[in-house]
């Protein structure tokens, strides 16, 4: 069984705008696996162990980014996590890629290299560009089922369905749907894993494959720029969450008349 | 040469310079200068804020013609009291905090600074990590330009955990920490040292420049062209032993190393120049966990002296409590320790090591056996190489002596006296022997005592901590006996009571242990040849 992870590299720490040319500034800029991938790589690693557990079918974990050079560092850092092999597209031809042509180029790979995949995991979003269209996007073109916002899985191979929890507006779904599917991960350990001293080295000895545009389609104007519709009017980081207001006495009474003053201050309640 | 000119200052009237005066005033509102990390609290009835070497010079004079003695003041982030006052005048250098050119030795090819004593280390390390220096940007701008395009990053390599310390009080204490297993304390890194002495006069040493006679003396000749010649101490302290007690001595020594360490007992730093090297570009921090104490301690002996290849930045110890303990804070609270779940019933080695990509598989390879020889295995490493990886693995270090922090304080609130008590011996690296064998005589002593304790620490320098936690009086006591005792054991094997706390003044009592009466004499001479009315930061490593 192969289970696709399809990941993003993406800056540490608070995402800076160059104010003149609206990109992002990745100079100086740590680039670490966006968290969210790493969720649903956790996700694939732990049916496999599962599976194995079980004395199940095999799986195989493979690990699939559209990206600079660089971005081999990101599928390395899977591949030490326990993904068994990785690829990366990476040619100018893909630079300047909207969500479209990003997934595009990523449902073609898995076309004509992995065809025979039987699920697909995203993270829900990448943590730069927070758009959390890729993936959709990429069921769509590969015109599979797709789960999103999904908190937990469940597979159950002997009947090929997969069940889920997923994230709702109000508290949480259970879905089930036939495979292939691809699933959208948005939650998991906020303890990262670490890995040891012998899966670094394991990882150096796994294969990265990279593939070119040209390997994927004759009509290479589909993908990058040329194959972008998205015109980006105005990028900005989102404002940080301010630490908010703490109310700290040793005298619980006063804190809690301070508290209801604030509430009835804001006309959180009432006066009297 | 044995010879050295101090230079003139003419200082400023001493109503220019920035004080506070009296006793309640500066409780009131600057009692923080009173009391250092070790939460010794002193007092004192005046409080200087110097701007410079000129100011520094008339607080110096009036004081000594007012014969009011002063304690000098940098971040206080020690902890043994060498800052805090008792009675006098409190001389804070946080006012001198300019970072004030940037250099290169043709000679040597290496970079320095040249800095004010108030600058953090924290500091000084972003500006030389990222090349900025907006402050020389107009003076120095060749020479700026030269050093951005060095293609290497650089840092100033010591890092004694608390970064907020000023470079100042780091060269006076000799300032170490788990960096210096491989690059030395803050002696080796310091080019040059100015210092305001007793009678108000300038001494500027570069290193290098200055030795002692063959009788192991030095002459000073002030500016009125009197002479004063003493001698440097003759006691001899282990070379392989990483060392903060007492006054550094050699023969032939080099002066500015009598001053760098010395605890501000014989004058006042105002400028420093530290060298700066290159910064590993990447490492690799490994914890490794052995079935015993005993495998750890062979594991770090194969390291650093049976493979001289394998250079580690540091090698770290956590004993078998020390990972007990903070498993149960994993337990209770798993996002704090932020790791994978600890193993039980093991010791761990934390050590980084510099490595490039090709070499890896090999680096790895050597480690293995070694890991393999001494019942552990590369399997159960937790391997960190991403920055925000080997921050995790700091704070994980830093947690352990917090939570025993914070468990000391819990009891404090049902004993007020009681206090943790942390050591801080060393032993020579050699004979290999020497680490298991104070190992051992810990863990028997701490048996026999039955008194709960962790031990944890730069094991690479043989230089381990032992934090007791006493429950009550008795044990307190019993603890402060038990201290002695290990501080005999290291002494006898040629160790120090002070590897890199220091002495100040509340580490005296174990100073006594290694420095006799006869050595403390000889510390002594020196400090009254150089401040013969007791002006500096009385208290401090002797009784005068």
């Amino acid at each position: 069984m192969k289970i696709i992870v399809c990941i993003k590299q993406v800056p540490a720490g608070e995402v800076k705008i160059n104010p003149e040319t609206g990109t992002l500034i990745r100079e100086g800029v740590q680039s670490i696996l966006n968290p969210f991938c790493e969720y649903a790589l956790d996700e694939a690693i732990r049916i496999k162990k599962e599976q194995e557990e079980r004395g199940g079918e095999e799986v195989e974990v493979i690990v699939l980014t559209m990206g600079p050079p660089q971005a081999r560092s990101a599928l390395l850092r899977c591949l030490e996590l326990g993904a068994d092999r990785a690829i990366l597209l990476c040619d100018r031809k893909f630079a300047g890629a909207d969500t479209l042509a990003t997934s595009l180029a990523l449902s073609e790979a898995i076309q004509k290299f992995e065809e025979d995949f039987t699920l697909i995991f995203t993270g829900k979003q990448a943590i730069d560009g927070d758009t959390a269209q890729v993936g959709p996007e990429l069921a769509e073109h590969l015109g599979i089922p797709q789960i999103t916002y999904v908190t937990s899985t469940n597979l159950i191979p002997e009947r090929r369905r997969i069940q889920v929890e997923r994230e709702t507006e109000n508290g949480y779904e259970i879905v089930e749907c036939k495979l292939p599917a691809l699933v959208s991960v948005s939650s998991g350990s906020n303890i990262l894993r670490i890995p040891s001293f012998k899966e670094i080295i394991n990882a150096r000895r796994k294969v990265i494959k990279n593939v070119i545009a040209d390997d994927l389609s004759k009509d290479t104007s589909r993908f990058g720029l040329s194959g972008s519709p998205t015109q980006v009017a105005k990028i900005f980081p989102p404002k940080s969450r301010t630490g908010g207001q703490k109310i700290e006495s040793d005298d619980p009474e006063a804190a809690v008349s301070r508290l209801i003053e604030f509430l009835q201050e804001n006309v959180f309640v009432d006066k009297e | 040469m044995d010879f050295i000119r101090t230079g003139y200052s003419p200082g400023v009237t001493f109503e220019k310079v920035r004080k506070i005066e009296g006793k309640e005033n500066i409780e009131s509102m600057f009692s923080s200068y009173t009391i250092d990390e070790s939460k010794l609290k002193g007092y004192a009835e005046w409080l200087f804020f110097p701007k410079n070497e000129e100011e520094i010079v008339t607080v110096v004079q009036e004081m000594e013609k007012r014969g009011v003695p002063i304690t000098i003041s940098a971040a206080r982030t020690g902890i043994v009291g060498g800052c805090v006052p008792f009675g006098g005048a409190i001389l804070s250098l946080e006012k001198l905090n300019a970072i004030l050119g940037l250099g290169f030795d043709e000679k040597t090819k290496q970079w320095y600074v040249r800095s004010q004593p108030g600058v953090s280390l924290k500091e000084l390390n972003e500006k030389v990590i990222q090349k900025k220096f907006p402050e020389l940007e107009e003076k120095q701008k060749e020479l700026l330009d030269k050093f951005s395009q060095d293609e290497k990053t650089y840092w100033y390599p010591v890092d004694p955990t608390e970064k907020t310390a000023h470079l100042g009080g780091t060269v006076a204490t000799n300032a170490s920490g788990s960096l210096s297993y491989k690059y030395g304390a803050t002696r080796k890194w310091v080019r040059k040292v100015r210092l305001v002495l007793a009678n108000g006069e300038i001494l500027d040493i570069p290193r290098g420049k200055y030795h002692a006679s063959p009788e192991g003396t030095f002459t000073i000749q002030n500016t009125a062209g009197e002479t004063k010649t003493f001698s440097i101490p003759y006691y001899r302290i282990g070379t392989n032993v990483k060392n903060a007690a007492g006054l550094f001595t050699e023969p032939s020594m080099d002066l500015i190393d009598l001053f760098i360490g010395s605890e501000g007992i014989l004058g006042v730093i105002t400028e420093v120049e530290v060298w700066i090297t290159e910064k590993p570009e990447n490492v690799i921090a490994v914890t490794t966990f052995f079935p015993t104490e005993m495998d750890a301690a062979s594991f770090v002996n194969d390291i650093r002296l049976k493979d001289s290849s394998l250079k580690t930045e540091f090698l770290e110890y956590l004993c078998p409590d020390s990972l007990k303990l903070l498993r149960k804070k994993q337990i209770s609270d798993p996002p704090l320790v932020n790791m994978p779940p600890i193993p039980k019933n093991v010791a761990a080695i934390i050590f980084e090591i510099s490595y490039n990509e090709d070499s890896l598989p090999e680096l790895y390879e050597r480690l293995e056996t070694i890991a393999i020889k001494n019942n552990s295995s590369m399997d159960q490493t937790w391997a960190c190489y991403e920055d925000r990886e080997i921050d995790r693995i700091t704070a994980f270090r830093h947690l352990l002596p917090e939570t025993v922090n914070a468990i000391i304080a819990e009891r404090k609130q049902k004993n007020p006296t009681i206090h943790k008590l942390g050591t801080d011996m060393a032993v020579p690296i050699i004979p290999e022997t020497n680490l298991a064998g104070i190992l051992s005589f810990y863990r028997e002593k701490l048996r026999e005592s039955n008194l709960e304790h962790v031990i944890f620490g730069h094991i690479g320098d043989n230089h381990l901590h032992i934090n007791i936690l006493p429950k009550d009086e008795k044990e307190l006591a019993k603890a402060k006996e038990l201290y002695k005792v290990f501080a005999k054991k290291a002494v006898s094997l040629g160790g120090t009571v002070s590897a890199e706390h220091g002495i100040g003044k509340i580490k005296k009592e174990y100073f006594n242990i290694m420095f006799d009466e006869d050595k403390r004499r000889q510390i002594i001479e020196v400090k009254q040849a150089l401040d013969p009315t007791g002006l500096f930061s009385i208290g401090n490593m002797v009784n005068i």
